[in-house]
Order: structure tokens, then C-alpha cells, then sequence
């Protein structure tokens, strides 16, 4: 350690002798881990060494001190409009060339000059640079580190600095304690990684991009805006659009850059909040485009803007929770079996209506709690889910769907239960006068679960609000806004509970409720269709046509089982029940995934994004298709769909367009034409090299394989 | 608020996209030039025109001006071949390198620049128009006026004059392309430069 004493002494000048000393001093042989501010033009910029001395072929870094002017900034590696990043080039030892050097940017902020945007630094910031020591160096190591940079504030001045520091060779790394702070704080304002489970993606839509991030989101701070900064100054416009918080999911959407060309295979995507002491605490995800989520917000995620979910507080909350609850009851769902209910409560007799009020609200609170614990303890498992997490379960929608046409069919008047389906027999809506008291409180209990079911795939107007800001909140407020919500759907039956006299007002039972009975049965079977829309939305329309058949099957086994109510033909209730059951096939059959064609991106075709795809040289398949057409679904599903062909187009990256010709399509027509052919299936790969194959009318994986990896050669 | 919220969601679009597009109509204007004669693009109906955003003092145009004589050069080729070269100041007066008409004909002098008009857009609503956001920012608008052109003045973003060697001349390469009736291969790149002080 013969430079100790030397490497103090120079340490406790730098902190005092002027730029002139120092300009000597680093032309000196003598080691320098540090150089004291140098001033440029609105920048005053220090270099520091993380090691006072460095082994061969060992690694370290360099940390560069900007301090701006006020109101001057200089630019992230992605400057925006206009601006230029900062840019480093590093000589290592002597005579060696000036190499450029990847620095690594703290989290930036936005900065806007007169509506031009920029991205970039204000006040302190810390470059950070690595670099390799040369596996024979030998004393001592110069670095020569030349800076450049932009600085402006409306105006812009180019900047350029030298800064050379010497570092001893030694056999052992040692850190520079008197650094180690300043490097863990520079490396605390670099953006952080993204959780293990996040998942980011966008999405183009026309001229506009959606971005999103999924996953537990526990690292952001509710009600503190988040802010994108996108890793690319050609992709999407660069002015801040908001960021919309939704359960688990942030998604912000910009308008396309207006010098957009093509779509990047990923980009990183920077989410930024500010923390409790002012900090910009960001976190760094690669973004994959999803062609999944490209459609509207989906109905899962009730998505709130982070600065109107701050105004709502618990009170308010409470209050719209149960204003949304009692809205709940107005829906076409839910209102049939309410009303029924109610009347069903006055056949049974005055006396009961209290009791019955109490159990019907009972099962709803609990119905909602036990949904709200349901989902909690699966956001908790790290699901990313969020309110109406149910009906994203297709079954469920499917099973929903049945349920409200079954009941639908009974208010027709073409099913009475009570034979043959128990759990969902007259106990759940027609409560008779013959049954003893407590059946009468279980059937008041699940007609509540039941309402709650009905209802949760409306999402009345309020409750959206309310939801989003109770999921984001801890478990005890969430499920108080849950309850809450359910003694809004129930208070009508409880308000009937506390003033059995209301019940006067309701006219007298008679023969006008079988006439209501049938009227209310009209919104039930449209919100069963509406049910079936969704599944359809969900699976595709195979989906829907299964759960049709289901729907007759079902329809059939259960007129017939009516037909058969007073007789005694044993047989033909066998056969009958079996019918029933045999519903179980389609059902299942609607359920089954839509094989693994999604996984496979096809883009959708268009001449224009072939000719792209041309020009720049990429190898492309190009599928004509229509859904009437037997060959093309076929060579589809054996020889275009499944992880094989995901496979090869991923290793050979063939990019796969797609035409729909099911409707009439003059651009598809005129492809057609234009290779002879005069209908689907068409199947053309063009090849890097610019040959043109048109694939045979019958295909199998062997051949498309074949043909993509020809494609692919250059 | 929710109110506002939609109002800004539908209209968010919009705004972004004043901007002038390649391959449609470049939008048309009346500034007046240094000489305060009133000019519009219509004017220059059947011409090439090249549409070039200035500021004197900022960097990355003296770099094109004074570093080198890359920017004078390209004026020049241009409009002895009929194309038509109009540099538009959008600077807000007293921002940083606005200037009235004799100041503007003063410096074009100094420059030894020889563009066919030096316009001065002090309102921005040319540069708007176009969504101009640099000092340089180039449009090069073929005789028909459709837009074929937007973007830097080059591929080599810095304010290094030095650097010009090796870039590639994207105005000049566009101008030519335009003029054997072949398309223009680069029809949109990310101009560099300062910001348009409007």
C-alpha cells in the first residue's frame, strides 16, 4: 500500500485546492479516484471512481455528477421531440481508442418547453458507466471518460467534457469507502426491476396504443399518480397521458408518434410515482405487443383514474356501494326475482314477511362477503384479478346463462319445480304455504344467494367506483364496501321486513301474477342471451352454438319431465333424466379452450403491411381463409395452428398475415385473383430472398414447416 | 370531473394528431416573409417545396450554417433545379433566434443562406400546423402538394459538425428520389434539433 499516504493527501486537497491545482493534478501520475466539480455552461459535473484500486480483467464503475442550473435540464437516452441524450465514450489504458459507453439513466422526468415534450433531468442527477479493466494492466490504470451532452432550458447549448482519472492495479478490488454512499444513492435513482410476475404489453388500435402492466401493483401507492415514460422516441407520442389504476392493472394510452413506422417486437415501458419524500421511484419492464387485450377495457377491471380515486374516501364509498346496490335491483336480472319474492312473501302470509326479510338479507350480505373473501385471498395468492372476477370464468357465464333461462322457463309457466331438481326447487322462489318454518328460512337465505348471483354480472352504475377503490384497499374495508353493497340489493325486502304494513300497498294475490310472472320472464331470457353474447365474446362462437344445444336439451328434458309430472311412467323418467344429464356434453363441449390457434399471432392482412413486410426484406405466410370453408379450417387446425407451427414461425420469424374472406372482401378478391386462384384456401410464403411459393391446396405440418424454414433462408 | 375526463379523452386524439401526415395533403398557410409579403403553399402549386424550420442560434441548426456549409449547399443545389425552399422561424418574438424582417434579411446575409423565401411565422400556427418540434425540422411537399417528406435534415442526430460526414442527407436524398418519379425511401424519420420556441 505505498500509495496510501499519497492517495489521502490527495483526497483532502481535492476537497479544497482550486480547479487550477487540479487540472495539474490529473495530468500528474498520481492516482485520482475523484475530480472535483468542473463548471460548464449551466452544469457543474464531477466524476467518481467506485474502486481506489482496480484488478486485471476486474469490472467497476464510474459515476458522473450533473448538477443543473435551475430550470436547465439535460436529456434521458430517449430525449423525446427534440434534445439529444447524454453520450459517454471511454478510453481505457493508454492509446487505446475512445470507445462509447452504455450509461445508465436514472429514472427521468417529464419536461415540458412550450408544448415541445422532452424527457430528462432537472437539478442533481447521477450517470452511472461500467467499465472492464484490461486483463494486462499493469501500476496504475488511465481513464479518459469524454462526456457530451445537451443542456438547454429553452434554448440549448451542447456541452463536452474531458475527464481523465488515474486508478492503482492491485491484487485486490478495494471499494472507496468514501463513495460507497454516493454510489448506493446513484444506484437507488436508477429505475428498479419489475416484479417476477408483472406483465406488460401494449397494444395498437388504430392511431392509438394502449399500454398495460399487470400483476400485484402492492408496489405503487394508491392515489398517487403513476406516470409512463416509453423507451422509444419514435413509437408512441410522447406527451404524458394519464395512467389509469385498475385492480392489478395500470394501462395508459398515447396516440401513435407521428414519425411511427413499425412496431417493435418489445420496448421497455418505465412506470414512475413519486414515494412519500419526493423520490421518482420507477420500475423497468420489457413490454411484449399483445393482440389479446387490443379491444376495449375489459369488463373486469373498472378502471378509475388514480386522481378520482383519491377524492373518494369511505364514507363516500359506503354511500355508493349501497346506492349501487339498491340500483342492482332495478336490473333486468335481478328485478324478476325480486319481485317475485315479494309476491311469493305475500302468499305465504303477513306473519312471515319479517323473518323471511331478515334471511333474504342475511343471504345476500353473506353472498357478497363470501365473493369479496373469495377474491381477496386470490388477489392475495397473487391473482390478478379484480370485481366481476367471477364472470371472467366462462363456465360460470355459461352456468349463469342456464340458470337464468331455467328460471326464465319457470316463470313461463312451462317448468314447476319442486320435482325432480332439488337445491334449485320452489324453496329458492316459490316458498309454499305447506312447507314447515325453516325451510321457509333456507329458501329466504338462498333466494338471496341467488339474487347475488343474478346479479353480479350487472355491474350497476355506482358500483364501479366504489369497487375500485375498495379493492385497493385493506381486506376489513374492502369487504365493509361488499356488505354494504349487499344490504343495498337487499334493502327492499329489509324495508319490507321493518314495516310489514308496506305490504298492504301491494294488491291482493290473484290471477293478474301469472300474468306478471310471464311478463317478467321476457328479461330473464334476454339476460340469459345476453350471457351467452358474453361466452360467445369469451370462446367464440362455438362456444355459443354448444351452449345453445345445452340450452334446448335442457329445455326438452325439463317439459318433458312436466309433462310427466302427475304420471307414473317410470321409464320414460328414466329417460327423461338422462336427457338432462345428457346436457352435461354440450355444456362441457362450450367450455372446452378454443384450441391453440390464439397462440399463434396472426396479424390480419392488408396489402399495405404485406408490401412493408417486402420491402423490409421479412419473410411472410399469408393465409386465405373464411369460415364457411371446410379445406381452409382444416389445413388450419392440422398444419397452421398449435405450439409446432408457434414454434417455427417463432425460430424461422415468418411473420403470418391472415385474410378473412367469410365476407365479401375486394382487396382479399383481388389477391385471390392475382395468383389464379378464384377462392380459399390460398396459401402464399414469401421468402426473404424475395421468391414467391404458393403452398398446395391440402397441407400438413411437414409442408408448412418445409416451406417456412425456405422462407427464412437468406 | 368525470366530465372533464371524457371531454379530455375525446379530444385527446385530436390534438395529438394536428400534425401534418406523410402521403395526404400538407397543409396549407399564409405567413408573411421577410419581406412582408404575404406566401402560401398554393402559391407554389406544381412545385417541389421544401419546408425548413429555423433558428439562428440554436445548436443544431449552426451546425448546418456555420459548423458547415451542409444547409447553404442543399439550398442552393435545390433551387437551381426549380424546387422551391422556404425556411419558416416559428420563434414567438423575443424567444431565443426570433426575428423581425430585417433582421431576418440581415442574418440570411451573414449566412450567405439563399432560400427561395424566409418566412417568419412569429404566431407558430405554420409550425403548428405542420407539428414542426425542431430547429432543423424538414417537409419536403411534392407539385401535386402531398407531403413526402418529414423529418430530420439527417441520420446522424448531434450538434457536431463533424458528424455531417457519413450521414445520410435525407432531404437531399427525398428531393431526388422525388425527381427520377421513384418513391421516397425514407419518407419519415424523427427530426432532431432544439425545440420550436413557439
Amino acid at each position: 500500500m505505498k500509495n496510501f499516504a499519497h492517495e489521502n493527501l490527495a483526497l483532502c486537497l481535492l476537497g479544497i485546492i482550486p480547479l487550477l491545482f487540479l487540472a495539474i493534478f490529473s495530468t500528474s501520475s498520481q492516482a485520482q479516484s475523484m475530480l472535483t466539480e468542473q463548471r460548464f455552461e449551466h452544469v457543474g459535473i464531477s466524476v467518481f471512481a467506485e474502486h481506489r484500486s482496480l484488478v486485471p480483467g476486474g469490472r467497476s464503475t464510474l459515476a458522473f455528477r450533473l448538477r443543473h442550473d435551475p430550470h436547465w435540464h439535460t436529456y434521458w437516452k430517449f430525449p423525446g421531440d427534440s434534445g439529444l441524450p447524454t453520450k459517454l465514450k471511454l478510453r481505457i489504458g493508454n492509446g487505446e481508442e475512445a470507445v462509447s459507453t452504455e450509461l445508465q439513466w436514472p429514472t427521468p422526468q417529464p419536461i415540458d418547453v412550450g408544448g415541445i415534450h422532452n424527457v430528462g433531468y432537472e437539478g442533481e442527477v447521477w450517470l452511472l458507466a461500467d467499465f472492464i479493466v484490461p486483463a494486462d494492466a499493469q501500476n496504475q490504470l488511465n481513464i479518459t471518460a469524454e462526456l457530451s451532452w445537451l443542456i438547454c432550458k429553452e434554448e440549448c447549448i451542447p456541452g463536452k467534457g474531458e475527464f481523465a482519472l488515474q486508478l492503482p492495479i492491485a491484487d485486490a478490488h478495494s471499494i472507496d469507502e468514501l463513495h460507497a454512499a454516493l454510489f448506493a444513492k446513484a444506484r437507488a435513482a436508477l429505475p428498479k426491476a419489475a416484479r417476477a410476475d408483472w406483465l406488460a404489453s401494449f397494444a395498437i388500435n388504430g392511431d392509438q396504443i394502449r399500454f398495460q402492466l399487470d400483476g400485484d401493483l402492492a408496489a405503487f401507492t394508491p392515489n398517487t399518480s403513476i406516470e409512463l415514460f416509453v423507451a422509444s422516441d419514435t413509437f408512441a407520442s410522447i406527451m404524458p397521458t394519464a395512467v389509469q389504476v385498475g385492480a392489478n392493472r395500470l394501462t395508459s394510452q398515447r396516440a401513435k408518434h407521428e414519425s411511427f413506422t413499425e412496431t417493435p417486437r418489445e420496448l421497455a415501458l418505465l412506470w414512475v410515482q413519486q414515494n412519500a419524500v419526493g423520490e421518482r421511484v420507477g420500475y423497468q419492464i420489457m413490454a411484449n405487443q399483445s393482440r389479446s387485450n387490443a379491444g376495449e377495457l375489459r369488463a373486469d377491471a373498472p378502471a378509475i383514474n388514480a386522481s378520482q380515486s383519491g377524492m373518494v374516501t369511505l364514507p363516500m364509498a359506503l354511500l355508493l356501494a349501497f346506492l349501487g346496490g339498491l340500483i342492482l335491483n332495478l336490473m333486468p336480472c335481478v328485478l324478476p326475482v325480486l319481485s317475485l319474492k315479494i309476491l311469493g312473501l305475500l302468499e305465504a302470509g303477513p306473519a312471515a314477511v319479517r323473518a323471511h326479510g331478515l334471511y333474504y338479507s342475511a343471504g345476500v350480505v353473506s353472498s357478497f362477503l363470501a365473493l369479496g373473501v373469495v377474491l381477496l385471498s386470490l388477489r392475495s395468492a397473487g391473482q390478478s384479478l379484480g370485481w366481476g372476477f367471477q364472470l371472467q370464468s366462462p363456465a360460470l357465464v355459461a352456468g349463469l346463462s342456464l340458470l337464468l333461462f331455467v328460471l326464465a322457463l319457470s316463470m313461463s309457466g312451462l317448468v314447476h319445480f319442486g320435482y325432480g331438481l332439488a337445491g334449485l326447487g320452489q324453496s329458492l322462489t316459490e316458498p309454499s304455504a305447506q312447507s314447515s318454518d325453516h325451510s321457509h328460512a333456507r329458501s329466504a337465505f338462498f333466494s338471496g344467494v341467488l339474487a347475488c348471483v343474478v346479479a353480479s354480472p350487472c355491474t350497476a352504475p355506482m358500483m364501479g367506483t366504489a369497487l375500485g377503490y375498495a379493492l385497493v384497499q385493506p381486506a376489513w374495508v374492502s369487504l365493509s364496501v361488499l356488505a354494504t353493497l349487499g344490504l343495498g340489493l337487499a334493502a327492499p325486502m329489509l324495508l319490507l321486513a321493518a314495516l310489514p304494513k308496506l305490504a298492504r300497498f301491494i294488491p291482493k294475490p290473484g290471477a293478474w301474477m301469472q300474468t306478471l310472472k310471464h311478463a317478467l320472464a321476457v328479461p330473464m331470457y334476454l339476460s340469459a342471451i345476453w350471457l351467452a353474447w358474453v361466452l360467445a365474446q369469451q370462446r367464440g362462437v362455438d362456444a355459443f352454438a354448444w351452449l345453445l344445444v345445452a340450452a334446448v336439451l335442457l329445455a326438452l328434458a325439463l317439459v318433458w319431465l312436466e309433462q310427466m309430472r302427475f304420471t307414473e311412467a317410470k321409464l320414460s323418467r328414466i329417460a327423461a333424466h338422462a336427457l338432462l344429464l345428457s346436457a352435461a356434453l354440450p355444456m362441457f363441449l362450450a367450455l372446452q379452450k378454443p384450441d391453440a390457434l390464439s397462440t399463434v399471432a396472426w396479424q390480419d392482412y392488408s396489402a399495405a403491411e404485406l408490401s412493408r413486410l417486402q420491402n423490409l426484406r421479412e419473410p411472410v405466410l399469408v393465409q386465405m381463409t373464411a369460415a364457411w370453408c371446410v379445406t381452409c379450417k382444416l389445413n388450419e387446425r392440422v398444419a397452421m395452428s398449435g405450439s409446432r407451427f408457434a414454434e417455427s414461425l417463432k425460430r424461422t420469424g415468418v411473420y403470418a398475415l391472415k385474410g378473412d374472406w367469410t365476407n365479401q372482401d375486394a382487396a382479399i378478391t383481388s389477391y385471390l385473383q392475382s395468383y389464379g386462384a378464384s377462392g380459399v384456401p390460398l396459401v402464399v410464403v414469401y421468402a426473404r430472398s424475395g421468391t414467391v411459393e404458393i403452398l398446395p391446396q391440402i397441407l400438413t405440418p411437414a409442408i408448412v414447416d418445409a416451406a417456412l424454414a425456405r422462407a427464412s433462408a437468406p | 370531473m368525470m366530465k372533464s375526463i371524457i371531454f379530455a379523452a375525446m379530444f385527446a386524439p385530436f390534438v395529438a394528431h394536428a400534425t401534418a401526415e406523410v402521403s395526404k395533403a400538407a397543409p396549407d398557410f399564409s405567413v408573411t416573409d421577410a419581406q412582408g409579403k404575404a406566401r402560401t403553399l398554393a402559391e407554389f402549386k406544381g412545385k417541389t417545396v421544401v419546408l425548413e424550420w429555423h433558428n439562428p442560434e440554436c445548436p443544431f441548426v449552426k451546425k448546418h450554417y456555420n459548423g458547415s456549409t451542409n444547409m447553404q449547399d442543399q439550398q442552393k443545389a435545390a433551387t437551381g433545379e426549380g424546387v422551391v425552399w422556404l425556411s419558416i422561424n416559428s420563434g414567438a418574438a423575443g424567444k431565443q433566434g426570433a426575428m423581425d424582417g430585417a433582421a431576418a434579411i440581415a442574418k440570411q446575409a451573414e449566412l450567405k443562406a439563399s432560400p427561395s423565401a424566409y418566412l417568419i411565422d412569429g404566431d407558430g400556427t405554420a409550425g403548428q400546423a405542420y407539428g414542426a418540434k425542431t430547429t432543423p425540422h424538414m417537409y419536403v411537399i411534392d407539385g401535386t402538394g402531398t407531403l413526402r417528406y418529414a423529418g430530420a435534415i439527417d441520420s446522424n442526430p448531434s450538434a457536431d459538425a463533424s458528424d455531417i460526414k457519413g450521414a445520410t442527407q435525407y432531404v437531399s436524398q427525398a428531393l431526388a428520389e422525388l425527381k427520377s418519379g421513384k418513391p421516397v425511401s425514407m419518407p419519415v424519420t424523427k427530426s432532431y434539433g432544439c425545440s420550436v420556441k413557439y
